[in-house]
């Protein structure tokens, strides 16, 4: 499944990625939020076998990955590898994914693999970083004898999603629109399942910048703030996790004021995502 | 050359033996050449295992902490297996006698049951350490920590910044809550 949105010859790179996989997918799902630029056209032209979902209006990536989900649950697939335009997997990234289930430890089958998300230079992105299981440590002493990272939350960008999850846990929250809404949706899914970072499984994230949401996002800072609030008032994350997640969230909204050098627009930001994340249904 | 060392006193015995120390708690057996090649792996000084009950489970509090701010280094590590070490206890871990040479033990008499944690911090500070989940050893039955630490113990190891924000709050708590 990958979200697409005016990005043309991102996407083309990456679906010529998915394609040239060693283990090539069954099926690619682009889910078009709106495109503007021929996104469509030339998805249909150069990619004829990929199902083009395209929707009525931009949902977001949250949104994206919602619909894109149910059409690949639909189909009726085992595993749903989800990524944006910009993911470029190595081309052994979904058979090391797969071996990382094979050889899971023994027990409930893992509910999400996820690669390691670099950057054009080699460096973990800052966007994409992997929350490791740290607290659960038996079950991460049992998964780095299998050469496996137990996982707490991944992010959307090359992770494979077992169906199992989305029969138990249903799809992504779409309100979010943008950000967060794949440490939720993991997060939901990880608390009382295992799911593991395969390290042999490398994607890299084609960003400009290796930016994380404090840089360079202005007004749709916005979203991490309202998402943050509405991530801590729901159920993903247990108390304690609440109150770390708190503690960061709250570092990286200082930080984006003194990268806006706490101008009026950055502050109206901070206190519209306040006022909505405290006002808005967590659903 | 190995050789074992049940406690910290047995550990600085085996110093002068200028090779590898196999320290194991009490009732802890090692499997032979739980180690393996990992002894010959370049730098590396400190190497820590599982230790499993008689069911099979693994002994949560004889587990090493990784460097959870060093999610690359984990990364890297964990192709081969491995973790890197942030801290370890003796209950099944290889020490090479260079590290007692440089670090000495662990001074129970300052920290009490917090004394391997401090020491492991700061001998993980200046070496480098594995831990090798692959390296397995057994014990019948898991004994209860020998002592409760005394404040004085506990405050002295909150002082020595081995322990992040959150540990030294909940160590206190748990100090304070148990004297009720």
């Amino acid at each position: 499944v990958v979200v697409t949105r005016d990005r043309r010859d991102l996407l083309a790179g990456c679906l010529e990625r998915l394609q040239g996989q060693h283990h090539p997918p069954d099926e690619i799902v682009v889910v078009d939020n709106q495109s503007s630029d021929g996104t469509a056209d030339m998805v249909r032209e150069r990619f004829p076998d990929v199902v083009l979902l395209s929707l009525a209006e931009n949902v977001g990536g949250a949104g994206g990955f919602h619909a894109g989900m149910q059409a690949a649950h639909d189909l009726g697939h085992e595993w749903l590898w989800l990524m944006d335009d910009d993911s470029f997997p190595e081309p052994d990234a979904l058979a090391a994914l797969l071996d990382g289930d094979r050889r899971a430890p023994p027990g409930d089958p893992p509910l999400v693999l996820a690669s390691q998300v670099r950057w054009k230079d080699g460096r973990l992105h800052p966007m994409n970083p992997p929350w490791f299981a740290w607290r659960r440590r038996a079950e991460m002493a049992e998964g780095i004898a299998a050469g496996l990272l137990l996982l707490r939350h991944t992010t959307f960008v090359s992770v494979l999603i077992r169906r199992a999850a989305v029969d138990r846990y249903g799809l992504p929250l779409a309100h979010y629109f943008i950000w967060t809404d794949d440490f939720e949706y993991t997060g939901r899914v990880l608390r009382e399942n295992r799911g593991y970072l395969v390290p042999e499984s490398v994607c890299l994230h084609w960003t400009p910048k290796p930016h994380s949401p404090v840089t360079g996002t202005g007004e749709r800072f916005y979203y991490f703030v309202r998402n943050s609030l509405l991530l801590m008032r729901g159920s993903s994350l247990t108390t304690i996790e609440r109150a770390h997640y708190a503690r960061m969230a709250a570092g990286m909204t200082v930080e984006f004021l003194r990268n806006n050098r706490w101008d009026a627009t950055a502050r109206r930001t901070i206190v519209r995502g306040v006022r909505d994340g405290l006002r808005d249904a967590v659903r | 050359m190995t050789v074992v060392a049940r406690d910290a006193a047995g550990l600085l015995a085996a110093a002068g033996s200028g090779g590898w120390i196999l320290c194991l708690a009490d009732g802890v057996e090692a499997e032979d050449g739980a180690f393996g090649a990992w002894q010959g792996d370049s730098g590396v000084r400190v190497l820590a295992g599982l230790v499993v009950d008689a069911d099979g489970e693994i002994v949560e509090r004889w587990l090493p902490r990784g460097p959870e701010d060093d999610p690359a280094g984990v990364i890297a590590a964990a192709q081969r297996r491995t973790m890197p070490l942030r801290r370890f206890t003796l209950a099944h871990t290889l020490v090479h006698a260079d590290v007692v040479a440089r670090h000495g033990v662990p001074d129970s008499a300052a920290f009490g049951p917090h004394a391997e944690e401090v020491w492991s911090d700061r001998v993980m500070r200046a070496e480098a350490g594995l831990f090798v989940p692959g390296a397995i050893a057994h014990v019948a039955e898991v004994q209860a920590p020998a002592a409760r630490a005394s404040l004085p113990q506990t405050l002295r190891a909150a002082r020595a910044d081995a322990w992040s924000r959150g540990e030294v709050v909940r160590h206190l708590w748990s100090g304070l809550a148990a004297r009720r």
